[in-house]
């Protein structure tokens, strides 16, 4: 079964969009990054969601586990 | 000839900077159902490049050729030649081969409109897009081309491509990290491993 994300994606007019994912459209478009990832945050911790903060090329900068992280920290005893 | 009609043939240069286009690149071809073929495909030190760039345009109806590198970005940065070289050939092919290859059809990507026209104006009246080396302009220019060119009528909007691109690296990532890939083997992964993944996923959702 798929898991629940949020993305944090570069949006057309080189603004942040935060979308879920899947979706078709996002769910709220902001002119700065920053707030993107503030908005995102909030959503995903609402959600329980994996928050992936991408690049401006799409590829991944950081990811924030609010649910169940599909790569947990491995044990290092 | 199955193949012939769903391969393209993508000429472009290959060094890390411009994987930030390539991936949406090939992403957005396998999306659409055809078949990227790209020198990079396999490595084979026994055969000589051009011999299997050669191949790759017999083998191809569709080729996408981007001029985007005509001209140099730093001093003393050589302008590469090899991308309107291969064009060339490519155009040849089409000109003086068999008639199944009469009906290829070429998209010529720039980063900006008609800046091409100051270093190779033979090719003005050709299908020419600009990317603005932008992965979200670059979609929109090959979804645009594919609806244009090959009639694909139920075509997904270039924001609806752009956010599968999204979470499919997101996804590519996870796979790679629990793998025990690191951060910049998974951005710059073999173009091969890459083009599989690709299509695994995209078959899948």
């Amino acid at each position: 079964m798929a898991r629940k994300s949020h993305h944090v994606v570069p949006s057309k007019d080189g603004g942040w969009s935060v979308k879920k994912s899947g979706a078709e459209r996002a769910s709220k478009s902001f002119e700065k990054k920053d707030d993107a990832v503030k908005y995102g945050r909030g959503v995903s911790k609402n959600a329980g969601s994996e928050l992936y903060i991408h690049k401006k090329d799409g590829t991944i900068q950081k990811k924030d586990s609010h649910g169940n992280d599909p790569c947990p920290p491995k044990d290092k005893k | 000839m199955e193949e012939f009609e769903k391969n393209i043939f993508i000429n472009c240069p290959f060094d890390e900077e411009y994987y930030a286009i390539l991936r949406p690149l090939l992403f957005t071809i396998i999306y659409h159902g055809y078949t990227p073929r790209i020198a990079l495909e396999c490595s084979d030190s026994g055969q000589p490049r051009l011999t299997k760039i050669q191949k790759l345009i017999m083998e191809s109806k569709f080729s996408i050729h981007d001029l985007s590198r005509l001209q140099a970005g730093r001093k003393n940065e050589f302008y590469r030649l090899n991308m309107p070289f291969e064009l060339g050939i490519d155009f040849g092919c089409r000109t003086f081969s068999s008639e199944s290859h009469s009906e290829k059809r070429f998209l010529i990507l720039e980063e900006e409109s008609f800046r091409y026209m100051k270093a190779l104006s033979d090719i003005n009246g050709f299908d020419i897009k600009p990317h603005k080396n932008n992965p979200q302009e670059l979609i929109k220019s090959i979804r645009n081309w594919f609806v244009e060119t090959v009639n694909i009528r139920d075509a997904k909007s270039p924001t609806m491509i752009w956010y599968s691109f999204n979470d499919f690296w997101a996804y590519l990532d996870d796979t790679k990290t629990s793998e025990g890939f690191t951060k910049s083997e998974i951005d710059f992964m073999p173009i091969p491993e890459m083009i599989e993944n690709m299509r695994e996923w995209i078959s899948k959702n």
